[in-house]
């Protein structure tokens, strides 16, 4: 776990499109989501438990996620979350704007000279 | 979990289960990332304190999980309860389609039921209810004055008028209007070719236009000047249809007078309602015996913030004032300010609200009918619903389930009832135009549809009610098992109970309807005081035409032409007949100091009283004695001699029409007329008034010339020869006269007709409802007696196996019959005792509690109770013994 002061805050609806990426792989609980999360960036997102858990639940509103009360791996009553179809199409449409986003700023910051 | 908990977490979604899982998800998550630590090494509390701190703010977390959690819930909730109504409907459409017949009989019936209701409403609304369609209609209002009786009386004097217009306070405006809707002649002026007719008009005072803020199509309402001035203002209908829509102003003959339109009137908001044509008047009388000339009535727009109270009062004052002043005055006692909508609805009120009250009554028959209906068919659904009962169905389910198929029904009925109530609401407007005050004005909104919702959804769950309640009550096994259940009209099912109520409110309707024809009965069998066979009434008026001086001539050789006509046996003439619109005069007679004495004065020709066939009783009639100059001379009615001179013969005796002779209608200047002869008392206002005190002077010696402007021309054809022959000769004898005056022609029998039609329109409507009602109580009872009769059929068999006799079983199944009906009809009796004391007011000659109409009642009641048990009574004495014996 890093320092909290150099984790980089989320932009806003980042955070659910992390979450429907990190189902994908299969349906888990909201630590496992969030232990899975911050291995992943090593720590450098900062994603606060009870803001995960807000996106979990409004997910599950929007109906991008159904969820249900499972046993975890510890013998613990834990409320697994999985991906809807819409949830995956969502999940789709959603990367692939991302994707053109980041690719397009990028591609101006990383511009070292006003004409190249 | 009580229902109504239920019902409020249905929408709101409250829920302590979701807050214990919202608890456990965060206490799980917790606990992992606690365990986690603790395996990297930290103590059990550091590690817990950590994982609290990275959680984040808990306390919001939950709340905001518990919100979404309960939005989430409530709709899925939602969405279930939906589901579920879905698939009752649908059940309910199947059953629908698999019992046609019964599935008919009820929408017809809720289609009648509702239909008229609705229907009735939409008349009640419209005509009692809503404002007048005046812009603020509610600030108008009627003017009366009160006599010393302290009774209001809506005419008044344009002398009273003029006092109040100088000195009120109260009112923003007030007009007069003339009490009686005259028929005017209506020529094209130029076009001798076109035929004239007769409109209705009414004279106004300038303001009059103001006072209702009745918008005006094109043109002007009247103003001040207009009184000096030649014009006339029309209704819209007319300015389309006769006019042609012409630009104004354009010039019309009214009454032999060329007059320039000025204004129309908007469609619909003419006042009094139908008038087509108006003309302004100036009052100009003012003080003494003018107060007592009451001859219009006033309306008035109440001041901004001025209650009716406060005009009254005002008015009163100044009335009294008045009186004071002027001891002559008869109707200076008090004043009074009235809603203007009472005064136009004025008696409809009553029938409309019995129509209201006949229709509700047949909408509860019908439910109850439809319950009825409705637990037969449960009845035989027994071992179904044991079993879903069984399956874990919810009482509530059941019900629920039961009454959405009721409501299904109901919604196909009510959706045709309202098609029916829009048909039947137009015939009306359209037929009932003359007798409905504001008939023009009925028609279906909104609101009315608002009602017909309702009503549907009201009726269907009254119907369904009870069948629901009782089919789901009871407990499974006996059904189960296989056999019959209970049967449905067997003890202990409200289906005994249903009929004997219908049979009770049927009765009271029968009841109302037997009063109402037995009044009607009466009232035609009243004698008249005048034949009716064979004589026509010919209506036409002078003014405008001809010299005044020739007016006596003329009417004698219009005589001379009539009598030459084969066919016509005699012709009078008289100002006024039986059926047409009568004025009363104020009189003094010698030796009497009343001054409030009054008769009913008519001006007559020598045959009138032949013609009519009005018997003379004593004395003479008028005859050549009789000229202008001769001493003046009256006939008297048996009413007036009653009350003037009672118990002594009337001839001889004198007496003064001076309200009717005298000049400015003072007695010193009117002659003493001396009684020659008595007649008969005649009932002027048709069967249902009263008869009058009455003074007929003679044609010739009338001493105002506008007593002879308007006459009757009543002609009496040769025995046997219908009346209605006699319009064609009337009428060319009216144009060899004069081919240029307007007449109206009519047999006396039609004019008869015409004042008594309303009461017998209100008659044919309450009999049909009586009747439809006494139907479907029938149609109960059939139902319920059938239904007992082919569960009991084997009971029957064994019966009749045994020995007994067609007779006895026919017994047995009519006493059932009897037992309800005569429960019923015992509570109905109670019932319509008191009921019937709300038809006073309608009833002539008979009184409310009228024991002939009560009995006529309940026996047709019984005959048609006997006829619907019945037919199911012999269908039980054909149960085959060797059938049921063998089944068992």
């Amino acid at each position: 776990m890093g320092n909290d002061r150099d984790t980089l805050p989320l932009l806003k609806g980042t955070l659910d499109l992390l979450v429907l990426k990190t189902l994908s792989w299969g349906p888990m609980h909201g630590y496992g989501i969030a232990s899975w999360l911050e291995g992943r960036t090593d720590g450098e997102l900062g994603v606060e438990d009870s803001a995960l858990y807000q996106a979990l639940h409004r997910l599950e509103g929007r109906g991008l996620l159904e969820a249900e009360w499972g046993v975890s791996e510890n013998n613990r009553r834990a409320r697994y979350y999985r991906l809807t179809t819409r949830g995956e199409a969502h999940l789709r449409a959603e990367t692939e704007t991302w994707l053109r986003y980041t690719r397009s700023v990028t591609g101006i910051l990383a511009v070292t000279s006003p004409t190249a | 979990m009580t229902r109504y908990r239920r019902l409020f977490r249905l929408f709101l979604g409250t829920d302590p289960e979701i807050e214990r899982e919202v608890e456990e998800e965060i206490r799980s998550h917790l606990e992992m990332r606690t365990a986690e630590l603790e395996r990297r090494g930290l103590s059990p509390q550091a590690a817990r304190a950590e994982a609290e701190r990275r959680f984040g703010d808990v306390e919001r977390a939950r709340r905001g999980l518990g919100s979404a959690a309960r939005v989430r819930q409530g709709r899925q909730r939602r969405h279930d309860w939906l589901a579920s109504v879905a698939a009752d409907a649908s059940l309910a459409l199947r059953r629908a389609r698999s019992t046609p017949t019964q599935t008919l009989a009820a929408v017809v019936t809720f289609m009648l039921a509702i239909g008229l209701t609705t229907a009735g409403f939409t008349v009640v609304d419209r005509v009692l209810i809503r404002s007048l369609p005046f812009p603020d209609a509610d600030r108008l209002v009627a003017l009366e004055t009160a006599d010393s009786t302290g009774a209001g009386i809506r005419y008044i004097s344009t002398a009273v008028w003029l006092d109040w217009v100088g000195a009120e306070r109260t009112l923003a405006s007030s007009a007069l209007h003339s009490s009686r809707t005259e028929r005017w002649t209506f020529a094209w002026p130029g076009d001798a070719g076109r035929e004239p007719f007769k409109i209705d008009g009414v004279m106004v005072t300038p303001g009059f236009f103001d006072v209702l803020r009745v918008p005006m199509v094109a043109g002007r309402g009247f103003v001040e000047e207009d009184a000096e001035r030649a014009v006339a203002m029309v209704s819209e209908g007319f300015w389309r249809g006769a006019l042609g829509s012409a630009a104004l102003p354009v010039e019309v003959e009214l009454n032999g007078r060329l007059r320039e339109v000025v204004g129309v009137v908007r469609r619909g908001l003419e006042y009094p309602p139908g008038t087509v044509a108006y003309l302004p008047f100036v009052p100009r009388y003012r003080g003494g015996e003018a107060y007592n000339w009451l001859n219009f009535f006033g309306v008035a727009r109440l001041d901004e913030g001025a209650t009716r109270e406060q005009a009254s009062a005002d008015l009163a004052a100044i009335a009294r004032a008045s009186g004071r002043s002027h001891p002559e005055a008869v109707y200076l006692h008090g004043a009074g300010a009235i809603p203007l909508r009472d005064h136009v609805v004025g008696d409809a009120r009553s029938y409309l609200g019995l129509l209201m009250g006949a229709v509700t009554v047949l909408l509860l028959i019908a439910c109850a009918n439809l319950a009825g209906l409705g637990v037969a068919r449960a009845s035989t659904r027994g071992p179904e619903l044991a079993l879903r009962i069984s399956l874990g169905a919810g009482r509530r389910r059941l019900v629920r389930q039961l009454l959405t198929e009721h409501l299904s029904l109901a919604l196909v009925g009510g959706g045709l009832g309202v098609v029916l109530a829009y048909l039947a609401t137009g015939a009306v407007a359209d037929r009932a135009a003359g007798q409905l005050p504001r008939a023009a004005e009925i028609g279906m909104d909104l609101r009315v549809l608002g009602f017909a919702c309702v009503v549907t959804v009201g009726a269907g769950l009254l119907a369904g009610i009870v069948p629901a309640l009782w089919a789901s009550r009871g407990s499974p096994r006996p059904g189960l098992v296989g056999g019959r259940g209970t049967a449905a009209g067997g003890r202990g099912t409200p289906g005994a109970l249903l009929v004997g109520i219908e049979v009770a409110l049927a009765l009271v309707l029968l009841t109302g309807g037997g009063l109402l024809l037995r009044s009607f009965v009466l009232v035609l069998d009243r004698d008249l005081g005048y034949d009716v066979e064979g004589i026509v009434a010919a209506e036409s008026s002078l003014t405008g035409r001809h010299d005044v001086e020739r007016w006596p001539s003329f009417w004698a050789e219009l005589e001379d032409r009539i009598a030459a006509r084969p066919g016509v046996a005699s012709v009078g003439f008289a100002s006024a007949i039986p059926t047409g619109i009568g004025g009363t005069g104020f009189i003094e007679v010698e030796g009497l100091a009343d001054r409030r004495a009054g008769a009913a004065y008519r001006v007559v020709s020598d045959r009138y009283f032949e013609t009519m066939g009005i018997a003379l009783l004593e004395g003479r009639s008028f005859d050549r004695r009789d000229q202008r100059g001769t001493e003046r001379v009256t006939v008297v009615n048996r009413s007036m001699a009653d009350r003037y001179w009672p118990g002594e013969s009337p001839i001889g005796m004198r007496v003064k029409a001076y309200s009717m002779e005298g000049r400015d209608g003072t007695p010193e200047t009117a002659p003493w007329l001396t009684v020659v002869g008595l007649v008969e008392d005649i009932r002027h206002h048709g069967h249902v008034g009263d008869t009058d005190p009455e003074m007929y002077v003679s044609l010739r010696q009338a001493p105002h010339a506008w007593h002879l402007s308007a006459m009757t021309t009543v002609v009496r054809g040769r025995p046997g020869l219908p009346a209605d022959r006699l319009a064609s000769p009337v009428r060319a004898a009216f144009r060899e006269q004069d081919p240029g005056l307007a007449v109206e022609i009519a047999t006396l029998d039609a004019r008869l007709s015409e004042l008594l039609s309303t009461r017998g329109m209100i008659l044919v409507v309450l009999a049909g409802f009586a009747a439809l009602s006494l139907l479907l109580a029938a149609l109960g009872l059939y139902g319920l007696l059938s239904f007992a009769v082919s569960r009991s059929m084997r009971e029957m068999g064994i019966r009749s196996a045994l020995g007994a006799q067609r007779a006895r079983i026919l017994w047995l199944v009519l006493r059932r019959a009897l037992g309800v009906v005569v429960i019923g009809a015992a509570a109905g009796l109670v019932v319509a005792f008191w009921a019937t004391r709300l038809l006073e007011a309608l009833l002539v000659d008979v009184a409310p509690r009228d024991p002939v109409s009560f009995a006529a009642a309940l026996a047709v009641l019984l005959a048609v109770s006997t006829a619907a048990a019945l037919v199911p009574a012999r269908r039980a004495t054909r149960a085959d013994p060797v059938e049921s014996l063998r089944a068992s």
